[in-house]
Order: C-alpha cells, then structure tokens, then sequence
C-alpha cells in the first residue's frame, strides 16, 4: 500500500486537466511565450494616459455622460455639450444632474465612491497591472482612501512592479491561492488605442447600446425558429409508472445484448437513457411499440467510426505530448482522421483512464531522460523505445484506480463487492509482506494486477467511443503487468514476448515458462498458482514447489486470461472490439487473483 | 409547490470545444452537467430539444455585421491574416480564435433565443441553456471570454412579447455585457451582483452605475467583495430581488447563473455553495415568472456540473440524492462523489453586515425612483399605442387589468397574484 499511497498523493487532483508533469511541461512553454510578447509590446501604452486620465479622475457621472457625447475629449465642464447619436442633449444634461442629487440624498458616502467608481476603476485598469499586481493592490489600496491618495498609490505600484503595460483579463483573475496559476496568469496586451477604448465604464452610443425594436411583434403562423431544432424528449403525454416500466425494460434488454463493458450493471438506479427516451417519442408515446422497435433495431453497442484504433490514440498521445492540449495542432499535424470536436471528446474520456496515467507517468520518465538525451527529438520514438525496452528500474507504478471509490460504486453487486474486498486484501498483502528490494518488481506485478480491473473500471466508464481505449488501456497494463513481473528476470533476453510491445499475456507466460532462472520459474509457477488459485483457492501452499502440474495450470491460467482479455496485442488492436473486456468481471477477478497469489507466494 | 413545465436544451456537440492550452473556460463542462442531469433521471421529466443554430443574422440582433462576419470567417488556419481586426475585436487572449469558434457561439447562442421564443409562446414556464450565458460580449467586441452575447439578443427576443424584462446575474463578475446593451432603456433592467473592486474583471459594475436616459435607475449593481459565503449572500440577494420585482414588475426574467460565484473556482473568489447558488435560483423561480435560465462562467469544471444540475433539479422541484449517479464522468467528481462536497475555501469574508446593509439601502433607495414616477414608467415602456391591448390579447400570464392594479397595490398583494397563475399554470398543464 506504501507505495499506492506515495503514487496518490503525488497524482495531482483529479479535477484538474492534467498531470503535473504535463501540465507544467505544457503551460510552463505557454506562458513563456506570452510574457515574452507582453514584454515586446509593453512600453508605450501608458504613458500618455494618465494625463487623460487624471483629468478625467474626478468625474463621476458625468463622465460617462461626456463619453456619450465626445469620445475620447472628456473634460469636466464637458456637461451639457456635444450631440449624443440618437437623443435630446438637454434632457441627458439635466439627468445627470439630477441624478447625482438623487444619489446623494441616497447615500451618506456617496463622494467618496462615486470618486472611486470613476477615478480608480478607470486609472487602475488603464494602467493595466496585471495579477500580481492585482494582489499587491488588494493589499494597498483599501477602498476607502480618497482618489489623490489613490493615484500616488498606484504610481507607487507601478514603480514596483517592473513590468506594466498588461490589461486587465478574466483570465488572470485567479485566486491567490490558485494552483492553477501557471496557465491563469497569461496576460495580453492590448494596444494602446484599445486602452482608451476600453475604460471600465460603461460605454452610451450607438456602438454598445442594442437597438430595441419599438413595441412588439407577433409571431406569425410559422414560429421563426422552431423549424430547425428537435424535439428529444417530451415528458407530459406518459405517466411515470409506465415510463419507469419502459425504462426499466430498455434496461434489461441492453444489458442482455450488450457486450464488453455495456455489460456491466450499474445499479437499480433507473437511469435517463437519451436514445431510448427519443425513441419512445417518435413512437408516440406507445412504450410496447417502442420496445418492439428496439428490439428490432441492431443496435450496434457503438458506432464503429467513433472507436478509436491504437494508432490514432497512440498519435493523439505523441500530439498531445508535443502541442500540449492544443486539439487544433494535434488534428492538423498527428490525427487527421478525426475532428477537432472528436478529439476534444476523447481527451476527456481519455483523461481519466489508465491510460493516461501510463502517459502522465511516461511523460514524467521523459523529462528526466530527455536531460541526458538532449539530442533525441523524436518523441514518438521515445515513447515506443520505452515501450520497448521494458525495464525501467524504478518505473513508477501506476495511480492505482482501481482502489479509488468509485470502482465499488460502480461494482455494485455482492460479486463484484467482494471482489473489491479481495482487492483491498491484496493491498495489504502487498504492502506488509513484500520486503522493498527484490520485491519491487513483484510489487509491480500486484501493482498492475489491480491496476488492470482498473483499465476495466475505466471501460465501464466509457461509452462509444472510449471503449477503444479502455480496451487498449486494458492491453497495455496488461502487457506492461506482464513485463513489470518478470522486469528482474534479465534472462528474458531469450523472450521475444516480452521484447515485443505487444505481447500478449500467453506470450508472457510462455516466455516464462522458458526462463531457466529460478526466480523466473517460481514467479512462474506463482502465476500459474494464482491462476489455478482461482478456482480452487485452497490450493496455495503447494505453490512454492515448481511441479509439472503447477505448469500446465499456469498455461491454462495464460489461457484463461487471454480469454478474458482477448487483446492480440497493443500493436495491432484495430478499430476492433466493444467486446475487449467482454467478461470484465472475471478478468478482473482471476487477474486479481492472479497478482495476489503471485505477491503471497514470494512473500514465503 | 406547482410543477412548472421546463424546457432543457441541449446540444451533444456543444461540449466538444476547446478554448485552447491552458485556458480555464471550458465548454465540456455543458457535457459534463448533462451527464449528471441524464444519470440523475431529471432528463425525462423535462422537454428536451436539441436547440436551433443561431444565425449570422440571429447574432447581427445585437452585434455589429463586421464583426460578426470577422467572427465567422477567422479560424485558427487564416489568423495571422486577420492581425488587426483581433486587436479590434479584442480577440486573441481572452478569447481566442479556436477551432469551431462560430459553430460554438452559433451552438449556445441559438439554444438561448429559442429558449425566448418557446417563453414568448408560452411553451414553457421555465427555458434552461447551460451552454448559454456569455454576459460580458459587446456590441463590437469580444470580451471575457464571450463572443456572442447570447443573452442580449435572447433578450430583445422576449422584448417582442413582454413590455419588462429582468436581467439578473449571479456571476462573480459583472454583467457589464448585457447592463451595457440595455443602460438606456427602461424595458430591460438589469441587476448584477458580483465581487467589485481591486481590479476584478471587468471592472465595471460600480453601485452608482444605474443606467442612463430613460434606462435611469433601470441598471441595479451590487459590488460585493471577496469571500461571500451563503448566508451573507442570501441577505442582500433576497431583499434586492423582492424589492426590484416589487418596483419593477417584470413580465419575464432571465437568470444567468455563472458558477464561478462558488468557492473553490479557478478564477473566482466567492465562498457559495452548490446550495447556496441553487437558493438563488430556488428564490427568483418562486416569483413564478416565466424564466429563461441560463450559464455562463463557472472555471472549476465539477463544480460548475454539481451546480447547474442541482439547480436543474431546483426548477424541476426535484429532490436528488447527494450521492451522485454513476456515469461516465464519474472520476471527476472524485474523490467524494457527491453533488454537495464541501467547497467552501479559507477566504475570508470581508463582507461585513454593515457594508451589506449599506448596499442593500442604497440599493432600495435607487428603486424607490422606480416608484417616484410609476406613469412614466408605464407609459415610457410601450412608446407603441396599441401596446397596453395589444398585451391584453396577448396570451400573457398575467391580464393587464391585474398588472394595472398590483402597480397601485402594496408589495404583497402581487404574491397573491402570483399563486393565481400558478393555478392557472396546473390547470394548464394537467390538460
């Protein structure tokens, strides 16, 4: 568990985009760039300004009214002169006025913040501090302080703070807290005329004011928009009852058709289903007739065009790791075979699976390499290297989803509880029994055996078009399970299986089988236990004596694995197959158990 | 508590934009919401449509055609050909020139106007765009991550039917956007509650803007500062809501609900909860007027979706569990996985009661205007004469004979009227 628990706290928040690694190898690049620009850009844009500004500093509303009538020559006798776009001068002149009567019977403080809104809003923006600066200012200028103190202040602040010249944006608004100050703090610059433009006022003439049609206007006998929108769902002409029912049959019935991951029940809860709800509308309502249809309907457990072949996900990675979160870049250089919109897409189901903690924790590898190969560029190649070479003494095991909450939400049934306990045993045997050394790899092993219904997890999270993935995911952990297992193994050299990137797991297991080295056969045989072990659990103590029998159980445990994962290997896993994870439960079960055994038995 | 028919739209599509590396604004958290909403099983006691693509002439409503025309033409391909009108337009950082930026706006733009138009047919009580609330685009420029200022035009659709509009934003930051389209007028009024001060985006948003020339006292800000939890929220919030309905009499209202006024946001610095944001919602839904209910920002992704699928629960009158539904965005909801976590931060509230209550007079002060000169405010709305009948045969919910005499009428009084249409929506809907 010691280990699960270091690689947790290290695995950053779930909320947020990205692995730190990545996040910052991505951002750091981005925000540079954009300091860089401002830097260029900075100078000239405020010094003019605030001899227009203090001018203009003591004006409250009549400020605004001098912008509605002369842009840009506001000055304080300005009050009834000039012609607004559209209404009578006289009227708006006395309006102010009264206006500012109005508001001082209102209100006690009124100078002191009508000041405020117009000379410290408009002076602070326009000199365009920027975030940090923002928090140095939160700290000097208490809102209370009259508007003279108010600009020596701000010089002040402007003499500090080296760079100027920034405006104001939503973006850099983060709090000071924030982590994710690295990419919030990206500023821009506007030019100089812009700055004038954008005073922080609320602007009055034509350019800003919508025009509002006078009176109203009717609808003629065809609605203007309701030709091209749909209708999904309707919810007044069925009783709930009955629409329960429907549901609840939609239910079952996909359950009994489904395959891989759509398989997996989840829960009593009676869920919305889009299709089936839209379905029953365009039966009008009749819930036999739309079960009927639905039977009738092939229902494909996802469109094929929308899973994923190994190659594209492999490409959106090797995307992803040069252009960072940049889809545009990555549609345009690495996966031209999908939309900006589909990568987007898949970025977010992609990000919370097991495979992007492979990527996070490979990126994270690469950094470190990539110092003492400064001369590598290519980072695909990189990436299949690595994938290659296998070993990788100290790899980082992967965050252990599979022991995050939301896996016994999801395995809701008795079956699959007792699975998670089973899951949480091993944890502990993991974390008690197997001594640091040369138990690394061994831990790797359990590691990746609980990481591995963690790929299935994660299918069951995936719909469509994530299936892919999660069944690759599946692959890779597994193939990786496999290579972590028998890491120490050195005279795997003979084992094309495990050289290969896309061994499988019978490969694996044969490869082991012709390991000469003892550790290589009792991990061997362990496996073979744990397999065996699966059916018959009792059997474990025999599993430290590498017999004939242990063998040919640790075959049919390659066997029954590869059934349960029938992934030819991460290479050549095309567009194929919703059914990936067919029988997830199982395989999560005997790899499991698989991993468990293995873990217990070198624990002896 | 009647149930009011509720009109959700949504579009698959809309949650597959990216603003680009490293920017907070996310549009997949629409998807997000709607998973939530889907799992929860709120989808199917609501009318769900796949809402209408705004058109370029949909967007010139309010914007200009060039820049409109800019909006649609720029794509991340031809950019660098278009250098100036970015600085222009002020696109670039803030909003960015993405990938599908104009199917995007097109997106959450139509989904809003169709929402104005299902109200104005009395389709509906209730029009919900989560996709929809960009608050700060102007007339000629982008802003603040908006381009299109979906609200705005919604707006001036609802205008065709209904003679008062209420805009009410509750935003951390300023709706400067839509209070800007509508400072001169006197049919829309606008109220904006938002952190103010310090150089908060966008800056504007000043108690003592209140609107100009006929729009005078029609533009209502409540400056607020760091730190506001719920029930400082609530006690300014409520008060200020009631008296404005009170004063102002909206036949309609348009609620943006931007998330980033919850604790925790990535770029907010509010102290809301999920339920504290929902009451908002929760209380203007109780004046039983028609509602268009909209997003807008909202930076700390799972939060936004809790948010606006509570709130979508609070519209249905719904009771949902806090133990979130499985669904397949389940994992960004770790590692509680309920829809009420704890986000409250260590901020600080520096709203004092007393500054509160200092806001919330003035406030009441600036609306007794409203009441100063009630004729003129009748007879300013319509400038169209036939309008007062025009209304009465107009299928609104309210007879004008009722909205005649709960002008002269205490505040109360207009409650009554209130559960009046609320009976007469049940029957409606029975049927």
């Amino acid at each position: 568990m010691a280990e699960h628990a270091g690689s947790e706290s290290s695995s950053p928040d779930t909320d947020r985009d990205f692995d730190p690694s990545a996040e910052q190898l991505i951002n750091d690049f981005d925000d540079e760039r954009t300091l860089e620009e401002e830097e260029n850009l900075s100078d000239n844009s405020c010094s003019n300004e605030l001899d227009d500004l203090t001018k203009e500093g003591e004006m409250p509303m009549e400020a605004l009214l001098a912008m509605y009538r002369v842009q840009n020559s506001a000055n304080e006798g300005a009050e009834g002169s000039g012609g607004g776009p559209s209404q009578s001068t006289d009227r708006e002149g006395d309006g102010g006025d009264a206006d500012r009567s109005g508001m001082s019977a209102g209100s006690a403080d009124e100078d002191q913040d009508t000041s405020r809104s117009s000379s410290e809003s408009e002076i602070l923006e326009n000199q365009d501090l920027t975030l940090d600066k923002e928090i140095i200012a939160r700290d000097l200028l208490s809102s209370n302080s009259p508007a003279d103190d108010r600009e020596t202040t701000i010089n002040d602040l402007l003499h500090t703070v080296a760079s100027t010249g920034t405006a104001r944006l939503l973006r850099s608004n983060s709090q000071p807290g924030s982590e994710a100050s690295s990419d919030s703090e990206e500023d821009v610059d506007y030019s100089p005329e812009e700055d004038k433009e954008s005073k922080k006022m609320i602007q009055v003439g034509h350019d800003y004011q919508a025009s509002i049609p006078e009176g109203f206007s009717h609808y003629g006998d065809a609605p203007a928009y309701e030709n091209e929108d749909r209708l999904l769902w309707n919810p007044s002409k069925i009783d709930w009852e009955k629409l329960e029912n429907y549901l609840r049959e939609v239910k079952v019935q996909s359950l009994a058709n489904a395959a891989g991951v759509a398989s997996i029940p989840t829960g009593s809860h009676v869920e919305d289903d889009e299709q089936a709800l839209y379905l029953l509308l365009q039966c009008g309502h009749n819930t036999e007739e739309a079960l009927r249809r639905r039977k009738m309907q092939v229902i494909l457990p996802s469109d094929p065009m929308s899973l994923w072949s190994e190659d594209e996900c492999v490409n959106f990675e090797t995307g992803l790791r040069l252009y960072g979160k940049n889809f545009y870049q990555i549609q345009q250089y690495k996966v031209r075979t999908r939309s900006v919109g589909e990568l987007v897409q898949f970025y977010y189901m992609w990000k919370k699976s097991a495979r992007h903690d492979a990527f996070a924790n490979k990126n994270r590898l690469e950094k470190r390499k990539y110092t003492l190969h400064p001369g590598v560029t290519d980072y695909m190649d990189r990436f299949l290297n690595e994938q290659e070479s296998g070993a990788l003494p100290g790899s980082l095991p992967g965050r252990d989803r599979s022991a995050s909450p939301i896996n016994s939400m999801m395995y809701s049934d008795h079956h699959k509880r007792s699975i998670t306990h089973l899951r949480q045993d091993l944890d502990e045997v993991s974390s008690t029994t197997l001594g640091p050394v040369d138990l690394q790899p061994i831990g790797g092993s359990g590691t990746s055996a609980r990481h591995t219904p963690g790929g299935a997890g994660d299918g069951l999270l995936g719909v469509g078009a994530d299936q892919c993935v999660v069944g690759s995911s599946a692959a890779t952990t597994c193939a990786s399970s496999s290579k972590r297992s028998f890491e120490p193994d050195t005279a795997l050299d003979s084992s094309g299986g495990v050289g290969m990137r896309g061994s499988d797991l019978n490969g694996n297991t044969e490869d082991s089988e012709a390991a000469s080295e003892p550790v290589a056969k009792k991990l061997k045989v362990d496996v073979g236990e744990g397999g065996g072990g699966a059916e018959q659990p009792a059997d474990s103590s025999s599993s430290s004596l590498p017999n004939s029998s242990s063998t040919t159980s640790s075959s049919s445990t390659g066997t029954k694995l590869l059934d349960t994962f029938p992934i030819t290997g991460v290479t050549n896993i095309d567009s194929i197959s919703s059914t990936i994870l067919k029988p997830s439960e199982l395989s999560s079960s005997s790899s499991e158990k698989w991993g468990q055994s293995a873990a217990e038995s070198v624990g002896i | 508590m009647s149930a009011k028919s509720v009109v959700y739209f949504y579009d698959q599509d809309v949650g597959n934009f990216h603003y680009g590396p490293g920017h907070p604004m996310k549009p997949h958290r629409i998807a997000l919401t709607h998973s939530l909403v889907l799992h929860y099983g709120l989808h199917k006691k609501m009318k769900v449509y796949k809402p209408y693509r705004a058109t370029f002439h949909d967007m010139c409503r309010f914007h200009s055609d060039e820049y409109i025309d800019f909006l649609r033409r720029v794509t991340p391909l031809n950019v660098q050909n278009y250098t100036k009108s970015l600085t222009h337009y002020n696109v670039g950082e803030d909003c960015p020139v993405f990938d599908g930026m104009f199917d995007f706006c097109s997106l959450y733009t139509g989904a809003s106007l169709e929402g104005a138009v299902k109200l104005n047919n009395e389709h509906c009580d209730i029009a919900v765009n989560w996709s929809g609330g960009l608050h700060h685009a102007k007339k000629f420029e982008a802003s603040g991550f908006c381009y299109v200022n979906d609200i705005v035009i919604a707006i001036l659709e609802l205008l065709k039917y209904h003679p008062r509009v209420l805009y009410i934003d509750i935003d951390i930051h300023h709706g400067d956007g839509v209070q800007e389209a509508f400072y001169l007028t006197d049919r829309v009024m606008t109220v904006s509650f938002h952190k103010y001060g310090n150089l908060f985006f966008p800056g504007t948003g000043d108690m003592y803007e209140i609107g100009a020339d006929s729009g005078r006292h029609y533009s209502v800000n409540v400056p607020l500062k760091e730190g506001i939890d719920d029930e400082s929220y609530m006690s300014v919030f409520k008060p200020v809501i009631s008296s404005v309905i009170e004063f102002y009499r909206p036949t309609c209202v348009v609620l943006q609900c931007g998330a980033d006024s919850l604790g925790g946001d990535r770029l907010g610095c509010f102290n809301l909860s999920v339920t504290g944001h929902g009451e908002c919602v929760q209380v203007v839904k109780d004046f039983g007027l028609p509602m268009l209910v909209l997003g807008g920002g909202g930076y700390t992704k799972k939060n936004v979706a809790r948010c606006w699928t509570y709130e979508t629960a609070v519209l249905l009158n719904e009771q949902i569990s806090n133990e979130l539904p499985y669904n397949e965005y389940l994992e960004y909801f770790a590692p509680d996985f309920s829809l009420h976590p704890d986000i409250s931060t260590k901020q600080e509230n520096l709203n004092t009661k007393q500054y509160l209550e200092t806001i919330r007079i003035a406030t009441y002060e600036n609306l007794k205007n409203l009441t100063f000169a009630p004729s003129v405010q009748m007879h300013d709305v319509p400038p169209d004469l036939c309008l007062e009948n025009t209304e009465e045969g107009d299928p609104d919910i309210r007879p004008t004979d009722e909205e005649m005499d709960k002008r002269v009428e205490p505040a109360n009084e207009f409650y009554d009227g209130d559960k009046d249409n609320d009976k007469e929506n049940d029957g409606y809907l029975d049927v």
